[in-house]
């Protein structure tokens, strides 16, 4: 029989050649994968797609810049680039290159399918807000236009993605922006989120930990050297400029002034009532949708029931019926509290 | 023409107007159709003024979930069940055995042989597939037909719900559902039912845990077979006096060890495959209402006992037939059974286990409450002991422990074996009647095969690496 000791040691080699292989990411598989993803094709159509970026930003794109954008070699750009030239897709105007035609087309094709994912990814999975653009980075190359209206159809024919950006028609139309940036805005305007960038990353994780999200009321925006201070949501929030520069708003025309910041269901205690004013965005997908079929929808008064033996989750009577709510839900619905004098009332 | 100009025109208009609507109209839609729905209702609804009943429901709902009585009230039930649930099964299963298994199977034997039949066919029909079914009855009806009633009436008085709402704290922790308390305890009384007790939870992701790790509760099937070994072996370490409590004890801590790999289990899978798989949750905590002991009595019967039984004797069939051919079908005087088992030996002794357990694990598959007979049977055979059993494929079981010990001495058993069967009983793949549940319920092939693999590549871990540093410490 094989010595414990010698058996011990074979498992634990073992072991730890299944974790290299699997472990997501950094695993073998992982490495093969991110491999595939610098693939001529994949970097032809990533030019593409940065050439539209720059040209709706009214950028000029180099050799420089697109090697820098694709973190490949100035050499190999140069190769894909003549390729693409070639085959018509883009052309050099002066000094810097632009789409043709036909590469704005396949451009706009290849936003479709990424915003179109995003969306997916957001109302029908489970994957975290921060894994939706590397997952849709991944699809937009593999996923084929028919595919993509099959999704689209899935959804219902969407017109904005998850971080309010417009998504192109099948046809290739792209809706002129809405609203205004923020660091355009007017100082004495109220107005409402409708747009957020989610590109660069570190950009956006800012925005994200300031707890700005689609949808809120922003107002009293004023400018402060290189940062922008303006009330969100009842919320004092100062914001570098290039954070506001990635944000959009529309106008509301008919809006109160937001002086607190909103209560959430959470923060009611146990036989506190409270009637809900909205829900948060972040609230996605078949969770939202659950929420509003059990009946939590602007209007709606709901009481702080039961607590249960931990103090989370928390049983609240919404519509008549005691419905338990985990305190991250509780967290994402908006409530103006009702004083002691409604319970007297009715 | 003029006409389609014009529809054409508005389709335009609309999709025009789609872009300025934004991505709120679904929302305010739904707004509008509440705030319509309550208006109607009420003006056309009147509510009674509140009954004292309520008062009674928050009393109770004050007791069952604070967190200083909810817990011991909790405990307290359960255990009652359970206690219930064995010592009251003791008795009819009994008699069923009684029964089928010493009364109707040696009668069926010589009724087939007095009519002409040849010794393999009545061997084949009774020995094997009547035996197995039989045997699957006598274990299985009796703690299911007390269990599940128990349980459902707890249901409808709508205490459960209350469980999960107080335990849906450590559930959150590890990535699933307060509800998944309920599909374990069902378990425990058999994984199938648990399984198909998971659609209670709505969210895709929680339900697919509490479906993968539903395993781990230790089922009736295993109770058997856990408190046998247990009692041979880990109750005879100590003085007599305290033998029954030790063997009790390590039973719980094995049922204790199925709970704490549920929550490591469950926190891998939400972290791992099933991290892209939506989620939600809600729970409603209905109004208590007298359990309607009727109605329970009879769906819990038929839609949970029969259902399951059937299921399970369906399998047991094949798996008798199987069992007695492995054990008859001979090559050059030696049995396909002895074949396998030289075969499966040195793995076996691997993981601390041995080519009859191993084997006994394989055509058991069916049912769990044939692996003892199972096991004896093999045990006999390939030690080539006399006077024991009752022939080459005829499961059986002992009336005393001294016999028991003469077998398992017999095969080579040490008290690391019996822990290491103890452990690869609640660690290993369920059984057919709960991997084809599973596949009824979920409807996907990978989850299936996840939840048969994954608890069975545990199993053969846990016992590898609690054999060896047992040999290493021991040599030491």
């Amino acid at each position: 029989m094989i010595h414990p000791f010698y058996a011990l040691l074979i498992a634990v080699f073992f072991l730890i050649g299944t974790f290299f292989v699997f472990s997501p990411g950094k695993g073998l598989l992982g490495r093969i994968q991110r491999y595939k993803r610098i693939q001529d094709h994949i970097c032809r159509e990533d030019i593409l797609k940065h050439l539209y970026e720059n040209e709706r930003q009214d950028k000029k794109s180099s050799l420089h810049s697109m090697a820098g954008a694709l973190n490949i070699s100035t050499e190999r750009t140069a190769d894909l680039i003549q390729e693409l030239q070639h085959t018509g897709l883009i052309q050099l105007q002066n000094d810097h290159y632009i789409l043709s035609a036909e590469g704005r087309d396949y451009a706009l094709k290849m936003i479709r399918i990424h915003r179109l994912y995003e969306l997916y990814l957001s109302e029908q999975t489970g994957v975290p807000e921060a894994a939706w653009h590397t997952h849709a980075e991944i699809a937009e190359h593999e996923i084929t236009p028919e595919q993509a209206e099959a999704i689209s159809d899935q959804l219902g024919n969407p017109r904005y993605d998850p971080h309010g950006d417009p998504i192109p028609s099948a046809d290739g139309f792209l809706p002129p922006n809405r609203g205004l940036w923020l660091t355009d805005w007017p100082e004495n305007e109220i107005g409402r989120i409708i747009q957020i960038e989610d590109e660069p990353v570190n950009v956006y994780n800012i925005i994200r930990e300031k707890d700005i999200q689609l949808g809120i009321q922003i107002e009293q925006v004023r400018r402060e050297q290189e940062y922008l201070k303006l009330i969100a949501n009842g919320r004092k929030v100062t914001l570098p400029l290039i954070a506001a520069g990635n944000i959009r708003a529309e106008v509301l025309k008919q809006a109160a002034p937001i002086t607190d910041p909103p209560a959430r269901l959470r923060d009611l205690q146990s036989g506190e009532q409270g009637v809900v004013i909205a829900l948060s965005q972040n609230l996605r997908g078949s969770e939202r949708r659950r929420l509003m079929d059990l009946g939590v929808t602007p209007g709606t008064i709901i009481r702080n029931e039961l607590v249960s033996a931990f103090g989370d989750p928390v049983a609240y009577n919404i519509r008549g019926a005691a419905i338990a709510l985990r305190h991250t839900q509780a967290n994402l619905i908006y409530v103006k509290k009702l004083g002691a004098e409604y319970e007297a009332a009715s | 023409m003029k006409n389609s100009a014009k529809q054409n025109e508005l389709l335009d208009l609309a999709d025009q107007l789609r872009w300025e609507l934004g991505d709120t109209i679904h929302d305010s839609l739904m707004q509008t159709v509440y705030e319509d729905a309550s208006r109607i209702a009420g003006r056309a609804v009147t509510l009674p003024a509140e009954k004292p009943r309520l008062q009674w429901d928050k009393f109770l709902d004050r007791l069952l979930t604070s967190r200083w009585t909810g817990f011991p009230v909790m405990f307290l039930i359960l255990m009652s069940v359970f206690w219930l649930t064995i010592t009251g099964a003791n008795i009819p299963s009994g008699w069923i055995a009684d029964l089928l298994v010493d009364t109707l199977h040696p009668w069926l034997k010589t009724a087939s042989l007095s009519i002409g039949f040849p010794w393999w066919l009545s061997g084949f029909l009774f020995d094997g597939m009547y035996l197995a079914a039989a045997w699957v009855i006598s274990v299985m009806l009796p703690p299911m037909a007390i269990f599940f009633p128990l349980f459902t009436i707890l249901e409808d008085f709508g205490y459960l719900p209350r469980v999960a709402f107080n335990l849906d704290a450590l559930f959150r922790k590890s990535g699933a559902h307060g509800k998944q308390a309920l599909t374990m305890a069902m378990g425990y009384g058999c994984n199938a039912a648990g399984i198909i007790a998971t659609r209670i939870i709505d969210s895709p992701r929680e339900r697919l845990i509490a479906i993968i790790t539903n395993n781990f509760s230790l089922c009736n099937g295993r109770w058997p077979t856990q408190i046998l070994i247990a009692s041979l072996f880990i109750g005879t370490l100590v003085p007599p006096a305290l033998g029954g409590f030790v063997s009790a004890l390590s039973v719980v801590g094995v049922a204790l060890l199925g709970v704490a790999l549920t929550f490591v289990t469950s926190w891998f899978l939400s972290r791992s495959v099933l991290k892209g798989t939506p989620s939600s949750f809600s729970l409603e905590l209905p109004p208590y209402r007298p359990p309607r002991i009727w109605q329970t009595l009879y769906t819990s019967l038929v839609d949970r006992t029969l259902f399951v039984l059937w299921r399970a004797v369906v399998f047991a069939f094949p798996a008798g037939a199987l069992i007695w051919l492995m054990a008859n079908f001979q090559i050059s005087g030696i049995s396909l059974a002895e074949y396998l088992i030289q075969w499966f030996n040195p793995f076996g002794l691997l993981i601390g286990l041995n080519g009859v357990i191993l084997l006994a694990y394989v055509i058991a598959i069916p049912a769990n409450e044939i692996v003892v007979p199972t096991i004896l049977m093999l045990t006999v055979l390939s030690a080539k002991m006399t006077g024991m059993g009752a022939g080459a494929g005829v499961m059986f079981e002992l009336d005393d422990m001294q016999a028991y010990q003469q077998v398992f001495q017999a095969g080579g058993w040490t008290l690391m074996t019996a822990l290491n069967l103890m452990l690869f009983s609640l660690v290993h793949n369920p059984c057919s009647t709960t991997i084809y549940t599973i596949f009824k319920e979920t409807g996907s092939r990978r989850w299936t095969l996840v939840s048969t693999f994954l608890p069975v590549v545990m199993g053969f871990l846990l016992t590898f690496f609690v054999t060896q540093f047992w040999r290493l410490i021991s040599m030491l």
